[in-house]
């Protein structure tokens, strides 16, 4: 299941919760504050995924070049 | 030659900055790695405590300690944006969690499990990108 996707599903196990009675309203407005710092954490983590896929791309590239002069 | 490729390809469409930060990006770290995978340890066992209020205030409070160092750590190592931003997502995370304990009213045990569950996913997130960075 992707990240974006175990989002979703706990928003809904959230809801589910409150809604039976569950947790609180504090409670339940503390989990969803949670879930927009777990979608930024996904975000943030793709940058630097991105970041380290560049690296060695780079990296291979020099050395590649390297070997060619 | 397929590396080549890609790399050539991405040079042509990327900015100079954008390379020049990728490729001397701050390297593996064993500390972040460390206090990383410390929050994911600690999220993922401290479940069996949540029917304990006063355990489990005492146990948000450490893991926002240990978010805490890990912001504190990353912060001034340079080209470090992304796991800068990571740590104070968890800060945030675990903030939110030691703060419903602090305001004198009952837990419960659901929450626990859930706020518990949220920094375990998120941690466990940044520990695997962060597990990646070039040594």
């Amino acid at each position: 299941m992707s990240n974006l996707a175990q989002i979703q599903e706990s928003f809904e196990a959230y809801k589910n919760a409150f809604e039976q009675g569950q947790i609180s309203a504090n409670e339940y407005k503390s989990l969803l504050e949670g879930l927009e710092v777990e979608k930024s954490v996904t975000i943030n983590a793709e940058e630097l995924q991105f970041k380290e896929h560049l690296h060695t791309a780079i990296s291979a590239a020099i050395s590649a070049a390297s070997m060619l002069g | 030659m397929k590396k080549l490729i890609t790399a050539v390809l991405l040079t042509t469409t990327l900015s100079g900055c954008a390379l020049i930060d990728a490729y001397f990006m701050a390297k593996y770290d064993n500390v972040e790695y460390a206090l990383l995978n410390k929050i994911n340890t600690l999220s993922e066992l401290l479940v069996d405590d949540c029917k304990d209020q006063k355990k489990s205030h005492s146990n948000f409070e450490g893991l926002y300690w240990t978010a805490v160092e890990l912001r504190n750590f990353s912060q001034y190592i340079p080209r470090n944006k992304e796991t800068q931003k990571l740590a104070v997502n968890m800060v945030e995370l675990t903030k939110q969690g030691k703060e419903m304990y602090e305001k004198g009213t009952p837990i419960s045990e659901t929450f626990c499990k859930l706020k518990l569950g949220q920094i375990n996913r998120s941690a466990k997130v940044a520990q695997e990108v962060i597990g990646k960075k070039p040594r």
